[in-house]
């Protein structure tokens, strides 16, 4: 495992290379480029701004503000985006690149990784962002906030494993793409994105602690809306399914790799 | 392992399974391989050699006689099945770069990938980066997407990277004959250069020209085994001549009557006092007889003899229509015959086309193409296609 982190950390440089090239690829054709991972999530968060709290008018609490529900959507929504966008694009990461694969030296993973880190990497922008609006409209931001490195952890890890697992199965049994579509749909909706976890019903309970994003989402919300400290338990279960994802995920793909070349 | 040795196969076999649909294989997979779903497929099988550092390897053979499978292999991009390959030192392989750009990316951002991969740190590479581009000869289009390249650009930029970044051994796949004249001989250059500072080498090439000329040595793959392995001309002649019997014989399978008019009979090559002869000496009198009936009777039929390098290149191909030789009427069975006076031909094999036309020389009735051949064996010495006459003149000015 330690020899696996120095590989990584041997590829720094490509992943860098990936990485800026992935995040200039989605405004491809564009003047200012890489700027734009700025300004689009700034838009999105206008946007939504606009539309729950003058348009919708949409609260939580009678008296608790529209203003304050979509900060709140958009603070659940980030991470959320961040995790689906990973694992979409993962999963055809390494068919895509079949050429590049099927090189000596080419590091495959680097494929999902470098998609994993580029969507962390956006969320983060993102949420700067929003922190800063928080500022701008007079809620208090309290230290409790650098917590938000804590949940990074497990996010990383969690997102990495499953895009590893999808990725290098999709090699094999390139059926598993509309299935996995469909699956993430179902994922959303189980997941409180859309709506406070307090009204899912008491008896689905189990998708709530079973379900990774749920801890993720609800634990942003509480560190960056609530100014709270980290639920412990919610936390500690986090961690323990993210890292059991992440293994899981790492066996697959390594199983899986060598046979790569005669599949692609 | 012997350092002076830069790659040793020994026993070398890949293995394909061949199922008619992948769910076999899964299915194969799932039931734990108690029942086979598959036929085996032996692309590489036994193969054993090894070279020298420094030595210049060509591999030739037919498609498909896993030439360019043993060069993945030999670059690490594929995995055999069993046997071992070591190659000494670090290797860069063309192969593997044809394909295997980002498309995405540009072409600076391209190399640059390709020298991370190959191991090179952030800082050393910049000056390695210039270098590539300069070889490439791309100018501006170094800074677009590789997807807007032709396949010539690509080649030049994967040659550039690769043969840069040869470091003990380089292994180059037949593509570098996508280039322009130019860049190929750029090419040859670089890799003469990189012969002359002592870096192992692989070839593929179906060029048997640049095989013999570049290797110290040479394999013959045929069917996935190594059929004959030693010094370039031996091999190369002996898998030169097998192409030409091939050739031979799938013509001479394909006797289809292109219309009833006419056939050719038989064809002999001789000298001038009508001795059939298969050697010839550089401006030698060469005949080609040919015996021929004819079905109705044909007013002036075109008769044509034609003469290739065995390569397929087209020498000379004179016939009575272009020489306005009156065949005048035909019927049964007759001779004709052509004397080539004194041909300038240089060392090499040759092929001959017989054919009959139609008198307006419009389609033949009956065409014998390259089924014959001739072999000049003389002490010209002088490179090229033909012999031309010719003085040398110096003085003081």
């Amino acid at each position: 495992m330690i020899r696996h982190v120095k590989y990584y950390y041997d590829q720094r440089y490509l992943l860098k290379l990936f990485i800026v090239n992935d995040l200039r690829s989605r405004y491809t054709g564009s003047v200012s480029g890489i700027y734009w991972s700025v300004i689009n999530p700034l838009l999105m968060i206008l946007i939504y701004t606009f539309v729950f709290s003058a348009v919708l008018k949409i609260e939580f609490h009678k008296g608790s503000g529209t203003l304050n529900f979509a900060f709140y959507l958009i603070c659940g929504m980030l991470p959320w985006l961040s995790v689906q966008d990973s694992v979409l694009r993962s999963t055809t990461s390494i068919v895509e690149n079949a050429d590049l694969v099927k090189r000596a030296k080419f590091p495959a993973s680097i494929l999902p990784i470098h998609i994993v880190l580029s969507n962390l990497l956006t969320m983060l922008i993102g949420l700067a962002l929003l922190i800063i609006i928080l500022i701008f409209t007079g809620n208090p931001i309290k230290i409790t906030i650098l917590q938000v490195l804590l949940l990074i952890v497990p996010q990383l890890i969690f997102t990495l494993g499953l895009s590893w697992m999808f990725s290098s199965i999709y090699v094999f049994v390139r059926d598993i793409q509309p299935f996995i579509g469909n699956f993430v749909l179902l994922w959303m909706f189980l997941t409180p994105v859309f709506y406070p976890s307090t009204i899912f019903p008491q008896k689905y309970e189990i998708f709530l602690i079973l379900n990774p994003a749920a801890h993720i989402v609800n634990l942003y919300r509480e560190v960056i809306m609530k100014g709270n400290l980290i639920q412990p338990l919610s936390y500690i279960t986090l961690l323990i399914e993210s890292v059991v994802t992440f293994l899981a995920g790492y066996i697959v793909y390594t199983k899986l790799q060598p046979r790569f070349t005669d599949r692609l | 392992m012997n350092s002076e040795n830069a790659i040793v196969v020994r026993n070398l076999s890949k293995r394909y399974r061949l199922y008619t649909d992948y769910k076999y294989a899964l299915l194969e997979y799932l039931l734990l391989r108690k029942k086979s779903y598959h036929t085996d497929f032996y692309a590489l099988r036994d193969i054993s050699f090894e070279t020298r550092k420094g030595d210049v390897l060509g591999i030739i053979g037919d498609n498909g006689a896993g030439k360019s499978l043993l060069l993945k292999i030999l670059s690490g991009s594929v995995l055999p099945t069993s046997g071992s390959v070591v190659v000494n030192g670090s290797s860069s392989s063309l192969i593997d770069l044809q394909s295997g750009f980002k498309k995405d990316f540009t072409g600076i951002d391209n190399i640059r990938m390709n020298l991370v991969i190959s191991g090179y740190g952030q800082k050393k590479y910049e000056y390695l980066i210039d270098k590539i581009a300069e070889f490439a000869e791309l100018g501006d289009f170094i800074r677009y997407p590789v997807s807007s390249y032709s396949t010539g650009m690509l080649m030049r930029l994967g040659f550039s990277i690769s043969s840069v970044l040869a470091e003990d051994v380089f292994i180059v796949d037949e593509h570098i004959a996508v280039g322009d004249n130019y860049f190929m001989r750029k090419c040859i250059e670089k890799l003469k250069e990189l012969h002359r500072e002592k870096k192992t080498l692989v070839i593929v090439s179906h060029s048997m020209h640049l095989v013999a000329n570049l290797s110290t040595k040479v394999i013959w793959l045929d069917s996935g085994r190594i059929r004959e392995m030693g010094d370039p001309p031996t091999v190369v002649r002996n898998y030169e001549d097998y192409i030409l019997k091939k050739e031979n014989k799938e013509a001479s399978q394909k006797i289809q009557p292109l219309s009833d008019e006419a056939r050719i009979l038989q064809v002999r090559i001789t000298d001038s006092s009508g001795k059939s002869r298969e050697v010839f000496d550089t401006e030698e009198d060469i005949v080609v007889e040919a015996e021929a009936v004819f079905h109705t009777p044909v007013k002036r039929p075109v008769f044509g003899v034609a003469i290739f390098k065995e390569d397929g290149r087209y020498i000379y191909g004179p016939n009575t229509f272009f020489d306005r030789f009156d065949t005048g009427e035909c019927e049964g069975r007759i001779r004709f015959r052509i004397l080539y006076e004194k041909p300038p031909l240089l060392n090499g094999k040759y092929l001959v086309s017989v054919a009959i036309f139609d008198p307006e020389h419009v389609y033949p009735y009956d065409f014998h193409e390259k089924r014959y051949s001739f072999e000049i064996r003389s002490n010209f010495l002088d490179h090229g296609d033909i012999k031309i006459n010719h003085r040398w003149f110096i003085e003081k000015v």
